[in-house]
């Protein structure tokens, strides 16, 4: 009796241990540990089985060419952080576009874009994104609600967009082609920014209370070739570097790992070009990368050995009867690991949902059929996609949403955590649509994969 | 909330000069160092400087991949070797720079209730979670992956590939090392939380 049991009590401890506060990869650890243990005592799992988390360890993390993209993607959005490009950038969008309703909001949404498909590192992207648009959106008297809103949504694109170390996990974990995760998120990455965009100018045209236009002071059109020097110097070391990363996973030309490797040494090359590579800057990119890279694996060991136990004592069979038990049609259960991975998201970020949740669902999305929708062969990118889609608004959604305390710690004191949470909301509404749209149409994700040559 | 990434990857005159990778009463831990003990300062040291060392790994990685790509898109030579020494190199990054990370307060934490706790609770369950979690977890995983490592070195395993490593046996040696200083690095974190407690307990002002 206790035997069936065991799963239950696993999940459901690890669950509690994980509020106390006490970092995520030790509770899992710690947990699978105990009841390795308590499974030996029950005759359900041996001493020796341990022995095949160390086996999983070596095979999977370690001697795995693919993961090694994730300290260099790191690397290279530390880098060109440092580097100093996104300084003019905002300066150069916010005068292309100062006569659009909103013209700022509007600016800060494209950058967020660029800079998610150049670092992909959304704590680095929301503060960037708060310390320069922020103060300049208070003094034009935007409303708070919209100016944390639109910094919040456009920073957390990182995660989505690639190079995305979120999409490296995800593929190798679901065994997809990381190419072909990245190619997929392209078109729901600039779908969402899209929605955003029309959302701000429709707002700021009927509501000028919330965006109110900028007083455009000298009205003499500057030259066109003026603009566009601007703009060249300010986009264009930036996309450069992104279109190098891309373009060449995408025409397959090197692996996400060579891609990842030169990115990086780009990004270098970027910052000695600004003067911006000294010793002590260095330093600081290393350490803050190193850190960042001990983080995911050390949660990456602590899911495996998990895992491992969890499954040992009949877990994931106990997770996939009870959601087959439900007798739900395919669009009926989509619709319903989408609302368990959403609600999750109040409350855990995307490292503990990919690695604890997702292998859980792996089986039920191989035998899901949704007929002509979305053929067979393309339905686990297409889940996979969705699930980044979803993933992201984990960040956004209150009251925990991690992007919500970032740009509070960089926001001036006049703007409350009132002002942060109502002005999600409608962002989060978006990324909902966004979803729906994915859903409805499965080709903004699968059909870029389709016509690239990863 | 959980803190995603772990880093705020920028530095603390951006946000406020506060440094968002330290929660509070974290902050206050390293300003006591000079009061822990030889025990603890020691392995607070041997694993900053061995995480700070293989942060320099990074360089030479992006080197290496940098090389192995050109050599393979221009000049048509392939390299087993260079791509079993990139996941060398990351191997050895993330191994001994887990306990560092947890020095710096890297690791992602469910910090919604955790705002809430006084410094004493938060210590408390520091202490508790090193105890009955990291320390027993890391010292097992220290002990299996010694095994691992012997048997790979009793039959002097290598790589499989044509062109690979030889002495696959070498990288397996640092396993048990990694796992035991992220244990120490458990220890002093007990030590140093349980000492904290107490003190708030005695009523010290913190």
């Amino acid at each position: 009796m206790i035997e069936d049991l065991l799963p239950f009590l696993m999940f459901a401890l690890m669950a509690v241990l994980l509020f106390s506060g006490f970092p995520v990869a030790f509770v899992l650890g710690g947990v699978a540990l105990t009841f390795g243990l308590l499974g030996i005592a029950f005759g359900m799992f041996s001493f020796m089985e341990f022995n095949n988390i160390v086996y999983r360890i070596w095979g999977g993390v370690a001697e795995n060419v693919l993961l090694v993209s994730v300290p260099m993607f790191v690397l290279m959005g530390v880098a060109l952080e440092k580097s100093g490009v996104a300084d003019d950038l905002l300066n150069c969008l916010a005068r292309l576009f100062r006569r659009v309703p909103g013209s700022l909001a509007v600016a800060l949404t494209i950058m967020g874009t660029v800079l998610a498909a150049s670092t992909g590192i959304v704590g680095a992207s929301i503060v960037m994104l708060g310390v320069i648009g922020l103060p300049t959106m208070m003094r034009l008297r935007y409303r708070p609600e919209l100016a944390t809103g639109t910094i919040c949504a456009a920073g957390t694109l990182g995660i989505l967009i690639p190079p995305s170390i979120m999409l490296v996990l995800m593929g190798d974990l679901m065994r997809l082609s990381v190419g072909d995760l990245f190619m997929g998120a392209v078109f729901p990455g600039l779908l969402l920014a899209s929605l955003y965009t029309v959302y701000i100018i429709a707002l700021c045209f009927f509501r000028p209370d919330f965006g109110p236009p900028i007083a455009v002071v000298d009205d003499k059109e500057e030259s066109v070739l003026d603009l566009t020097s601007m703009f060249l110097k300010a986009l264009g070391p930036p996309l450069f570097l992104i279109g190098l990363v891309l373009g060449s996973i995408f025409f397959g030309w090197t692996t996400p790992t060579e891609a990842s490797g030169v990115g990086a040494f780009g990004a270098f090359l970027l910052a000695a070009v600004n003067r911006r590579l000294s010793f002590a800057a260095v330093k600081d990119i290393l350490d803050q990368t190193v850190i960042t890279v001990a983080m995911v694996f050390v949660i990456f060991i602590g899911a495996t050995a998990f895992s491992y136990v969890f499954r040992s004592l009949g877990g994931e069979d106990v997770a996939e009867h009870a959601l087959l038990s439900l007798k739900l049609g395919p669009w009926a259960l989509l619709c319903v690991l989408m609302a368990i991975i959403f609600l999750l998201g109040f409350f855990f970020e995307w490292l503990e949902i990919i690695l604890i949740v997702l292998p859980l669902f792996g089986p039920i999305v191989k035998v899901m059929d949704f007929g002509g929708h979305v053929p067979s062969a393309d339905i686990a990118l297409w889940f996979a996609i969705l699930v980044a889609v979803n993933l992201q608004t984990s960040f956004l959604t209150p009251p925990f949403g991690f992007a919500l305390f970032y740009i509070k710690g960089v926001a001036p004191p006049q703007v409350t955590m009132g002002h942060i949470y109502r002005g999600i909301i409608p962002f989060v509404i978006l990324q909902l649509i966004g979803l729906a749209l994915v859903m409805a149409f499965p080709a903004l994700a699968t059909w870029l994969p389709s016509v690239s040559f990863t | 909330m959980a803190q995603a990434y772990g880093t705020a990857p920028l530095s603390g005159d951006r946000s406020g000069g506060r440094d968002l990778r330290v929660p509070p009463g974290m902050q206050s831990e390293r300003l006591k160092m000079n009061d822990e003990s030889w025990l603890v300062r020691t392995i607070f040291r041997i694993n900053r400087l061995t995480g700070q060392g293989v942060s320099w790994l990074l360089i030479p990685l992006m080197l290496v991949i940098v090389l192995d790509v050109v050599g393979r898109r221009f000049f048509n030579v392939g390299s087993v070797g260079l791509q079993e020494i990139e996941w060398h190199l990351h191997t050895l990054i993330f191994l001994f720079a887990a306990a560092y990370a947890y020095q710096r307060d890297g690791h992602v934490r469910i910090t919604m209730l955790r705002d809430r706790m006084s410094g004493r609770t938060k210590a408390w369950i520091e202490a508790a979670g090193c105890l009955f979690a990291l320390i027993p977890y890391a010292a097992l995983l220290s002990y299996l992956s010694y095994a691992y490592f012997a048997y790979s070195f009793s039959i002097n395993e290598a790589s499989e590939a044509p062109g690979g490593l030889p002495a696959r046996w070498f990288l397996k040696a640092f396993f048990p090392i990694a796992f035991a200083l992220l244990a120490l690095q458990g220890v002093a974190m007990f030590l140093s939380t349980l000492k904290e407690a107490r003190r708030r307990r005695a009523g010290e002002p913190s």
